[in-house]
């Protein structure tokens, strides 16, 4: 594990977490440079989803610490203030795009509801502002007034990768964010996530089932398994030589040049 | 432009037009009867008393209970009424009366359910006792109660059934706005720091309004017949202001004498208009439901 010279968007240390008889996430403990991209692979059920509602503030951790740009983080916030700030702090993209987005808002509506809230900005500058975040994803006048019911599903996730980025966030977690897009959709917003990552140097935590996902955007990789992390290191490396069996048999359900999109298994996708 | 069934009925435009949204109702035809007939009640309600032929409330007792004359196609009333006139000014007050205990309840019905399902907790627990307390006791019982300690007249009865349908509404309400707070745009707008405040009212209570109008509208109905029953007691709606209700029980005289417009024509309307609003109420709801 890389110690962290350059500052730190996120320390995961010792978390935990326990739902009734059984161990959600356990002794998990990670960090993510700033501008870098980390991404935590698993099946479902391995507990990568808990750790993204504990750092979300979402849910409280049973033991272990959070910290975000260096400041302890490890509760939920308790007042309005507090989440507010949270916000700024840290922001997530969800699996699915027909849900994560209000079906009667507009996506101009949607990310100006979010400027008001987090940048002090005249009403020209607001609107000024939602066409730059537009331009960012790749979304036009057209479809940024248009509601959630008249977008494709890669066209609803950019509306809300372009709402996370309005908080300011300077870290997103990606919760399996393309998962339920069409294999050329997901290239698509695979692009634009890092074209986003090189104009804006936001920090990414891919969470993802999916290797080949993984591989095209993140640097370093975390493995996890049951709650806890088996396995560690550079993508390339662990995708390259996997130590780890369950590494192994991920690795082996990846996209390769005889590989064929019929055969993949979903099993995963939820 | 491409259509498909269920939900999304049109992909590729952005704004339906007017028409595509009446035709995406799907309301069948007894919808739009009801629908057809709601409109007229409407038009009744607002226009009524300026369409009367005669002014409503002029006595002459020579004629009363007479039957048809030319002028007056429906007779005169006990009093020497135009009968058609009045219907026709009844309509305001019988329909008035049932928009306000639907406008009050909805609101009651909306406020106390989208908080509980958002907060949960102790909240919901109350909320829920008051409304299983209140599903107890029957919307007529409590109204003329309410006249009982209140006094006659429109109020008391108004209030009263606002309060007795707004568990019926709220229930509904309650577990619709409880699926929404499950979905992940929910979740998405705490994390991006929204208030509770501005996500319960701008957010979720938008997303049960389709639920709230269509039980609104079904509640209508039976809102209109139990405040006709209290003003056919006499509790409700005073003589000599026009209401069907009222209508329906002066009328009495009438049917005797073999001249039964008065009665007939009120207990009609009433009739059809409280059909026309619960068949498009439910229809409404099969609707939302079936999203």
């Amino acid at each position: 594990m890389p110690e962290q010279t350059p500052p730190s968007a996120v320390v995961v240390d010792g978390l935990e977490r326990v739902f009734g008889d059984t161990r959600a996430v356990a002794d998990v403990s990670f960090s993510v440079v700033r501008g870098a991209a980390l991404g935590i692979v698993g099946e479902s059920g391995s507990g990568k989803t808990t750790v993204a509602r504990m750092l979300m503030g979402l849910l409280r951790p049973t033991s272990g610490s959070i910290q975000l740009a260096g400041v302890d983080r490890s509760a939920p916030p308790r007042t309005e203030g507090e989440r507010r700030e949270r916000a700024r702090e840290i922001q997530m993209v969800f699996q699915d795009p027909y849900g994560s987005l209000d079906r009667r808002q507009t996506a101009s509506a949607a990310l100006t509801e979010v400027l008001r809230l987090h940048a002090n900005l005249s009403r020209q500058q607001r609107d000024e502002r939602v066409r730059e975040l537009g331009d960012l994803v790749g979304l036009d006048k057209r479809r940024l007034d248009s509601l959630p019911r008249a977008l494709s599903g890669g066209e609803r996730q950019r509306v809300a990768i372009a709402r996370a980025l309005a908080t300011g966030a300077p870290t997103i977690i990606l919760d399996e964010a393309v998962a339920a897009l069409d294999v050329s959709i997901q290239a698509q917003v695979l692009n634009v996530l890092r074209q986003i990552r090189e104009a804006t140097g936001v920090t990414y935590l891919l969470i993802s089932h999916d290797l080949a996902v993984v591989r095209y955007l993140v640097d370093d990789v975390v493995v996890m398994k049951a709650g806890a992390i088996v396995e560690r290191g550079t993508a390339a490396q662990v995708l390259a030589s996997p130590e780890h069996a369950y590494t192994q048999q991920l690795r082996d359900s990846v996209p390769r040049p005889n590989w064929r999109p019929a055969r993949r298994t979903r099993e995963g996708a939820a | 432009m491409t259509t498909t069934t269920g939900y999304q009925a049109i992909t590729l435009r952005e704004k339906p037009t007017v028409v595509h949204r009446i035709r995406g109702l799907e309301l069948g035809v007894t919808g739009w009867i009801a629908v057809v007939l709601v409109v007229v009640f409407t038009i009744m309600a607002i226009a009524g008393p300026a369409l009367a032929p005669h002014d409503p409330y002029t006595q002459d007792l020579l004629r009363a209970n007479n039957p048809p004359a030319p002028g007056y196609p429906l007779g005169f009333d006990y009093e020497g009424r135009d009968i058609l006139s009045r219907v026709l000014a009844g309509a305001r007050t019988s329909l008035l009366g049932p928009l306000l205990v639907v406008i009050l309840g909805a609101a009651l019905a909306t406020l106390l359910a989208v908080t509980a399902a958002w907060a949960r907790g102790w909240w919901d627990a109350s909320v829920n006792v008051v409304f299983d307390f209140l599903l107890a006791f029957p919307g007529l019982l409590l109204a003329v109660l309410s006249v009982a300690v209140f006094g006659k007249g429109l109020v008391a009865p108004v209030v009263a059934l606002a309060i007795a349908y707004m568990p019926a509404m709220g229930r509904i309400v309650r577990s619709g706005a409880r699926s929404e707070t499950s979905m992940d745009y929910v979740t998405a707008l705490r994390a991006l720091g929204v208030p509770a405040r501005l996500i319960v009212f701008r957010h979720l209570v938008p997303n049960v309004t389709p639920l709230i109008i269509a039980q609104a509208t079904t509640l209508f109905g039976f809102a209109l017949l139990d405040l006709s029953a209290i003003s056919f007691l006499g509790l409700g709606v005073q003589e000599p202001q026009p209401d069907w209700g009222l209508m329906v029980n002066t009328g009495a005289a009438g049917v005797l004498l073999g001249h039964p417009a008065e009665s007939l024509s009120a207990g009609t309307c009433l009739a059809l208009a409280a059909c026309a609003f619960t068949v498009l109420g439910l229809r409404l709801s099969r609707r939302i439901e079936g999203r």
